[in-house]
């Protein structure tokens, strides 16, 4: 089985072999544990590859946010970073005042220069599975470019100028989606945090009255393009978990360790692929060995009866010990031998 | 006197700030916790009053709410801002020592960490019991904590983190304060913290919300 049938199977809860792998480590681990991070990589390679394609160059951005002090992004968002390989956070969001709005647009020319020329030609290069990342993320970007606390104020108050501000950028991330989709990506991804440890960071009224409908125009494209939709959210989003699944969306990354996993598991195993994770805030920081093994035994027998609909999935952080990151994958490969003797 | 004094608290309870305020949608056009506030101290009730039967009551009921999950994190910054109308009114008077502050909370994010949405709210909520609240900001050092409570006599800190690995740096801050100033009460909150952690490093409260901060520092 090819690493791209693995993950289809999965996504389809059609038996694959084994739960298909996805390690994501934070910028500081590629920094400053490069070799640790290529040792776990060789020993239990990913199924799952990024396209071949870029967007088109920044004419604002500068700076390196993995390093301590200031950059810019690519819409002009200038961001603080406290340290080395962690990004940091917006300061000064350019449209604070939205008497900057009249005039402000989207960077278009990162769409309308890029070169996706050798996407298809890197897709049918591998057998993996070939996911893209996006700019999209309409919530995030809202806070970098207004500021978080202005933007909770505009989200209760709604006034012309948010409503506006919402067009233009979901007008950009239309063009990014349906860029993408013209081409031969097995799945297109895009993100948003929307939990804190507890529960959503707005009313989910609010968030079905005017985020649900942006990310459903994003499936519905993916799907129309045949595409599978993979979505990323930190924090307690069970109350939106439906929501997704109605939408259309294939696979889903949240902080499942601050849910109650075996309930997610009640409500929708078999409805939607759980995109890892093992927890991030205190297993694969502070735990043992033992603990990061019992985590993943957690989430398989959950979440996954040997039909698919998980993927072996965590994030290295800074600071996690190797032996945590090496112990989840190898407790998936165990899991899954289990299954098939 | 009662009256007005409850309409303040609803005000702030539901977030409304002043009349102009085009929320929330169902008290458009009333007054607001800027004009209430005002009203009421020129009626002549006590500005004492004003704060602890008025803005303190409605934030302690949205802030109970939000521990509830009944509420979320945008309401009860608009609850917040409705508090800040009416303190605003206020300040005169707590300058001039005819209003009184239960006392001083000294609150900041720890060195490396950015997040401060948590962190702000926790202060508005102790501000809105009735503390005066010094915000020291994010990524702040052990030693500007320290600098920050030597400046305050009898203050009661609270750290906020949010990442793993700036926990660590709560726990030297904790160290650090209790040296330079022993007696110095702290409290330590943020989403990967516990109880259990709060006690290992030395800290006197832990609270998962701000309504538990303020119950902390009101006892
Ligand atoms: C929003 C968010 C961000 C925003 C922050 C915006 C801002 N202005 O603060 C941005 C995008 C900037 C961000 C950046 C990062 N983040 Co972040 N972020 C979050 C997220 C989704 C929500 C946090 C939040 O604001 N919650 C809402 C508030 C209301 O809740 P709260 O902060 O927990 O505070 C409440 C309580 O904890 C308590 N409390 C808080 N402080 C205090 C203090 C006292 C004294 C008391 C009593 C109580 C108390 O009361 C508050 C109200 O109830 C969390 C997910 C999560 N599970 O929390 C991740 C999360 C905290 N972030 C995380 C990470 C990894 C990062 C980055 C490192 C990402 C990166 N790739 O670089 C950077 C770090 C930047 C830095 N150096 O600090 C991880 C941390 C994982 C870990 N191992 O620690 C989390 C858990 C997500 C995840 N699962 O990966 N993040």
């Amino acid at each position: 089985m090819t690493a791209r049938e693995r993950v289809i199977k999965t996504l389809e809860f059609d038996s694959p072999d084994r739960a298909p792998r996805d390690l994501w480590a934070l910028p500081g681990v590629g920094m400053l544990r490069s070799e640790e991070l290529e040792a776990v990589n060789r020993q239990y390679p990913s199924d799952f590859a990024g396209p071949g394609g870029r967007y088109g160059p920044s004419s604002v951005s500068r700076g390196n946010p993995a390093e301590v002090g200031t950059y810019v992004d690519d819409w002009a968002c200038e961001w603080t970073v406290a340290e080395v390989g962690v990004v940091g956070e917006v300061k000064n969001p350019p449209l604070a005042d939205w008497g900057r709005l009249d005039g402000w647009t989207p960077p278009w020319e990162l769409l309308d220069n890029a070169d996706l020329s050798g996407v298809n030609a890197s897709c049918a290069a591998t057998d993996k599975f070939v996911k893209t990342g996006t700019h999209v993320r309409p919530f995030e970007r809202m806070q970098f470019l207004r500021g978080t606390e202005n933007l909770f104020v505009d989200i209760m108050c709604q006034p012309e100028e948010f409503k506006e501000l919402c067009r233009r950028i979901h007008e950009f991330n239309l063009r990014d989606i349906e860029m993408w989709a013209q081409t031969n990506v097995d799945a297109i991804g895009f993100m948003d945090d929307w939990g804190t440890q507890q529960t959503l960071l707005i009313d989910p009224e609010l968030w079905r009255a005017i985020f649900k409908p942006m990310y459903k125009d994003y499936c519905d494209i993916c799907k129309a393009h045949g595409k599978y939709v993979f979505f990323h959210s930190d924090g307690h989003i069970m109350s939106i978990y439906p929501d997704l699944i109605e939408i259309g969306m294939d696979a889903v990354n949240s902080q499942l360790f601050c849910m109650n996993i075996e309930e997610i598991g009640r409500l929708f195993k078999g409805k939607l692929t759980f995109w890892g994770e093992i927890c991030r805030q205190h297993i694969l920081p502070f735990g043992a060995v033992e603990d990061a093994r019992a985590a993943v035994k957690r989430v398989r027998s959950a979440l996954d009866d040997g039909t698919g609909g998980v993927i072996a999935q965590c994030e290295w952080g800074v600071r996690d010990p190797k032996e945590n990151i090496e112990a989840v994958f190898e407790a998936w490969l165990e899991e899954n031998e289990k299954e098939t003797t | 006197m009662e009256e007005l004094l409850e309409q303040l608290a609803v005000c702030v309870e539901r977030g409304k700030v002043n009349a102009a305020s085009p929320y929330p949608p169902d008290m458009k056009g009333e007054d607001g916790a800027d004009e209430l506030t005002k009203k009421a101290l020129d009626e002549g009730i006590a500005p004492d009053d004003v704060l602890a039967k008025g803005l303190v009551i409605g934030m302690g009921r949205v802030g109970q709410k939000f521990s509830e999950n009944k509420v979320f994190v945008p309401d009860l910054l608009m609850a917040a801002k409705a508090m800040s109308a009416g303190m605003a009114y206020l300040k005169p008077f707590f300058e001039a020592g005819e209003a009184h502050h239960k006392g001083v909370f000294i609150i900041g994010t720890v060195q490396g960490d950015l997040h401060d949405i948590g962190k702000n709210l926790v202060a508005m909520v102790v501000e809105g019991g009735g503390w005066k609240v010094v915000d020291l900001g994010v990524d702040v050092s052990p030693e500007k904590f320290v600098e920050a409570v030597s400046e305050n006599d009898g203050c009661v800190v609270g750290l906020s983190a949010l990442l793993t690995t700036t926990m660590v740096n709560m726990e030297k801050t904790v160290a650090l304060i209790k040296k330079s100033a022993p007696g110095t009460k702290v409290v330590v909150g943020g989403a990967p913290l516990t109880a259990e952690f709060a006690e290992k490093i030395g800290a006197d409260g832990y609270s998962a919300d701000p309504q538990g901060a303020l119950s902390f520092l009101d006892v």
